[in-house]
């Protein structure tokens, strides 16, 4: 076994088991990847007034999305400058003012340190505050009202990040007809499992659905929604388009059969619901290309690094996911349901209890993917299996000539590990010589 | 109906012979102590700054938001050989403590109790589930009980696991 190659081989197809389990190679993902991606934190109908604020992390390190009396939106770590101590201690709220719990030091919404208990006593009035405020990040920006964070100063525009993967974001963005709008409260759960095991999952595993999801397809599908879920699952064309920074989509149809599904479950639903597919319709017509407007929804993706999505049709609500780094054998899963804001009453009642069957914490989908993702760590740490790689090798070699005329992206077999292939390639490249130590 | 000692007894017999049938997965007899327009309820929780339940409303996200049509379509996947996440099953204990009762003005029972749920699978996968019960009891026509509706609270805002099991 060579000891010196590198842990991920595009060429090859071939992928170390150890960037799975090392915690070595866990910290270096930590430091050059989560502190220097654009990261994604929540939507901005979250925070919509002045003082409106929620936590979150950017990798393990706790943040604040806070929405300054000035209407801006700023990204702090969470934590006190005095002492360290998290000065927000609740998921969301509104506050005109943060106070550390532990000694007293004061934040206003724009960071500022405005209050330190003792300031002539303790510091002689010398204490220089505006060295001490809440750090912040220094970019900020959102896409569609979805708000990023990066810590890196020199990062790119949030726009450039996310590249040709705009193109197919902007038909789920604009097909709302009032706007993105994330119901209130998230699932979160822990998983035992690496947290590329799950965005690599969303980038591009077509492969798993069949077999890792078999017993949906096994039930009378019927039984699960009145927006037949499955409906979406037979006959139609699908593709995998992977994207320069690691991002993928999958599960993309370009012939503009999503559309005509959605007016025939619509027609079960009632003439309101079927004008309001044609106005979705109408709307990604009027602002986007032919093209576009012709994909009518996405399918699954994922923005590298760990920030997923699902989004198939009108009719359905939208998953948002983001995968918490919590060491190398754990993660957090974090997820929200959103919907069209103005969807009529009929669908957005829909999408409420479809979100929570389906793909979430108990959802007939998501319980069997915590199995398969756990049970691949387990098996990974040992010292015979980390030496191991996996295999990427579907349909290699297969996509040289991976363009679609007028579709950005580089387009793959439906069935194809090209998506993973490019996340791990863009994993590669923000790792550097982090990815290319010797074996152990 | 009148809430006494004997009714006490009576519905935390039921309540734990309940749990014994999920337990022992036997989730078709279950279901048939579910009433046909239960609607079983798990709505999020959250830490929010003034609000110190941060239960998410009707409206709101949901982790269980089902009818019987629905649990009965996740009773049969359990059943298929391919749901992986209970196959090899689990094995789940439960624990129903804290049970009180008041009368409702419609004949039927409101019914809380505590719930610690402790699944174990594989080797040496485990976890906890602590929360509140909320239901609504009313007699079947046999004499017996039927849960009419069903509210669980967890405390958890992070849950340790995903959920293949029902409370």
């Amino acid at each position: 076994m060579n000891k010196s190659q590198a842990d991920v081989r595009v060429d090859a197809g071939l992928v170390s088991r150890r960037i799975f389990f090392d915690p070595e190679v866990y910290q270096e993902e930590l430091a050059r990847i989560f502190a220097k991606c654009w990261l994604f934190l929540g939507h901005e109908s979250q925070i919509p007034n002045a003082g409106d604020y929620i936590a979150g992390y950017m990798g393990e390190d706790p943040v604040v999305t806070w929405r300054g009396e000035d209407g801006k939106v700023r990204v702090f770590l969470n934590s006190c400058r005095h002492r360290g101590m998290k000065v927000c201690r609740t998921d969301c709220g509104n506050a005109k003012r943060m106070q550390c719990s532990f000694h007293g030091w004061t934040y206003s919404t724009n960071g500022d340190l405005v209050g330190v208990p003792s300031l002539r006593e303790g510091y002689r009035n010398e204490l220089d505050r505006a060295q001490w405020g809440l750090l912040r990040a220094p970019k900020v920006a959102s896409y569609g009202g979805l708000v990023f964070a990066s810590w890196d100063e020199g990062a790119g525009s949030l726009d450039d990040y996310l590249g040709d993967l705009r193109w197919y974001v902007d038909v789920l963005i604009e097909r709302q007809l009032g706007g993105l709008e994330f119901l209130p409260g998230q699932q979160r759960y822990a998983l035992k499992a690496n947290w590329k095991i799950a965005g690599e999952n969303f980038a591009g595993d077509t492969y798993h659905l069949g077999h890792s999801h078999a017993s949906l397809f096994k039930l009378d599908v019927r039984q699960i929604n009145p927006i037949n879920p499955l409906a979406y699952g037979k006959g139609l064309l699908y593709n995998n388009v992977s994207f320069a920074n690691g991002h993928g989509l999958t599960g993309l149809v370009t012939g503009g059969e999503r559309f005509e599904l959605d007016l025939k479950l619509a027609a079960e639903l009632g003439p309101e619901v079927v004008e309001y597919v044609r106005e979705c319709r109408h709307r990604l017509e009027t602002r986007l290309s032919p093209r576009q407007a012709a994909l009518h929804a996405l399918a699954f993706g994922n923005v590298f690094p760990n920030f997923s999505l699902n989004d198939f049709s009108a009719l359905r609500p939208i998953g948002i996911y983001l995968w918490h780094p919590r060491g190398p054998g754990a993660l957090e899963s974090w997820q929200w349901c959103a919907i069209d804001a103005q969807a009529p009453q009929v669908i957005k009642d829909i999408c409420r209890i479809d979100f929570p069957r389906t793909q979430a914490v108990a959802g007939i989908a998501a319980q069997d993917d915590t199995e398969n993702f756990e049970q691949v760590t387990e098996a990974t740490r040992g010292v015979i299996g980390r030496q191991l790689d996996f295999n990427y090798q579907m349909n290699l070699g297969n996509d040289a000539a991976a363009t679609k005329e007028g579709y950005p992206g580089k387009f793959a077999p439906y069935v194809s590990e090209t998506n993973q292939l490019g996340f791990y390639r863009r994993w590669a490249q923000l790792m550097g010589d982090g990815a290319q130590r010797p074996r152990t | 109906m009148t809430v006494n000692a004997d009714l006490q007894h009576e519905v935390e017999q039921f309540l734990y012979s309940e749990v014994q049938l999920l337990s022992e997965r036997r989730y078709r007899e279950w279901l048939d102590l579910l009433a046909e327009d239960i609607r079983y309820w798990m709505p999020v929780r959250e830490t929010r700054d003034g609000d110190g339940n941060g239960i998410a409303g009707p409206e709101g996200l949901a982790i269980f938001d089902d009818d019987k049509t629905f649990l009965a379509a996740r009773v049969e996947r359990f059943y298929s050989d391919v749901a992986h996440a209970e196959q090899p099953p689990s094995r789940v204990r439960y624990f129903v403590s804290n049970v009180v009762l008041r009368a409702r003005g419609d004949g039927a029972l409101d019914v809380g109790c505590n719930l610690l749920v402790y699944p174990a699978r594989l080797e040496k996968t485990e976890s906890f589930f602590v929360g509140r019960r909320e239901d609504v009891l009313r007699r079947n026509a046999a004499g017996g009980w039927l849960i009419a509706q069903r509210k669980v609270v967890l405390d958890q805002v992070l849950l340790p696991r995903s959920i293949s099991l029902f409370f």
